[in-house]
């Protein structure tokens, strides 16, 4: 037969005593534990948290450093192939005008050449000149051997003539 | 079977007698409370096996009070968490030889009944005030002011009941079997107690987890 009697009490007061002895000994440690716990994991992860930022904006600044060399690059590059662009054409130019000025030069002493060469040939005529008027006079020559002479003289000396020009345009050439 | 509805009288204490139920509820007392002590003696922030074992079931209980009273999973913790591991234990002490399972003793499981029965209004009146607490009887109509009165007491009576049936079920079958064939029939028995038991703990704490939620829980309107 069921039974109530006076041992409910201390059946009670056992149990009250338990639950403060499983609240000093298990409950308030695990909780504690899974609370330093939660918090070390919190910490952590919020650690991460803060890491990922400071490399997410590393990697920004890298980011932003690295198209700041492209751009300097491609600037400094495009500036090299300005300034080459420049000696390059400064290079030509001087060189024109060392080629113009040695041209210049040859012109001028072609010129100076052929006038040399006109004034030996005026000289060379008038000594062939002096040579035939002394013949002629020497020998009596007819009219038609005088003709002939002067016109082989003059033959000759349009041919010599000729020469020196061809070599004043050959210089001019080069 | 005598026994087992009157269990032996060993001493009185101050006018109280201690029974086999008492004694087996202070050796079941002691074992939980050394064994919480030596497991929680050193806390590793990285668990060991029991440290892990012990705090998958705290917390359980919290999250079984939070499903049902949000908040509150902490507060309830110390009478939910003791109630469910006390039964627990205390309903299959039985297969230690000498031992008595103190919850097939009514008086053990009226107890635990009567800790909730105090428990529910302690927690409400701490959380929503007297007035507000009361309140809940008196309404929808004050009409109903016996029922609610009814429905505590009948409650508690469930409680024990329930507790004290299905152990003592346990108990006499094995005793029962015992009697029969005393080798090897009672083992799977032996086992499926302990199973019962933890079933019983389990149903125990989650009424009361109920009962105290409904109690601290604000109605509106």
């Amino acid at each position: 037969m069921i039974r109530v009697d006076r041992s409910i009490v201390l059946q009670v007061v056992n149990f009250v005593a338990l639950v403060f002895l499983l609240f000093r000994f298990l409950f308030k440690p695990v909780v504690k534990a899974l609370d330093r716990r939660s918090q070390l994991i919190k910490g952590e992860l919020q650690k991460i948290a803060e890491e990922k930022e400071t490399l997410e904006k590393m990697k920004q600044s890298l980011l932003e450093e690295k198209k700041n060399l492209k751009e300097e690059y491609v600037r400094t590059i495009d500036q090299a192939r300005l300034e080459a662009a420049k000696i390059k054409e400064e290079i030509v130019r001087e060189a024109f005008e060392e080629g113009e000025k040695i041209r210049k030069e040859y012109e001028k002493r072609a010129k100076k050449e052929v006038e040399k060469l006109f004034s030996t040939m005026k000289e060379e005529m008038v000594n062939v000149a002096e040579e035939v008027i002394k013949k002629f006079l020497q020998s009596q020559i007819t009219p038609e051997i005088q003709t002939q002479i002067i016109a082989n003289m003059f033959e000759e000396a349009m041919k010599q003539l000729e020469a020196v020009m061809e070599v004043g345009h050959g210089q001019r050439n080069d | 079977m005598e026994e087992l509805f009157n269990p032996q009288v060993f001493f009185y204490f101050l006018g109280l007698p201690v029974t086999k139920t008492v004694v087996s509820t202070w050796i079941v007392m002691a074992f939980l409370v050394i064994l919480s002590w030596f497991i929680t003696r050193r806390m590793n922030p990285v668990p060991t096996r029991l440290q892990n074992i012990v705090e998958l079931f705290v917390e359980a209980i919290i999250n079984l009070i939070e499903g049902m009273s949000p908040g509150n999973g902490r507060k309830f913790l110390p009478l939910v968490g003791s109630l469910a591991l006390f039964i627990g234990t205390a309903s299959i002490a039985h297969l230690v030889p000498g031992l008595k399972a103190p919850t097939s003793d009514f008086n053990t499981a009226f107890a635990l009944a009567l800790v909730v029965f105090f428990a529910v209004p302690f927690y409400g009146i701490a959380m929503r005030g007297v007035r507000g607490y009361f309140r809940e009887y008196v309404s929808p109509s004050p009409i109903l002011l016996p029922f609610h009165i009814i429905s505590e007491i009948t409650r508690t009576f469930s409680l024990a009941l329930r507790l004290f049936g299905n152990i003592l079920g346990e108990e006499i079958i094995i005793g029962i079997f015992f009697l029969l064939s005393p080798l090897f029939v009672p083992i799977p028995m032996m086992l499926f107690s302990v199973f019962t038991g933890v079933i019983q703990a389990y149903i125990f704490t989650i009424l009361t987890v109920v009962y105290i939620s409904a109690a601290v829980e604000v109605h509106e309107g």
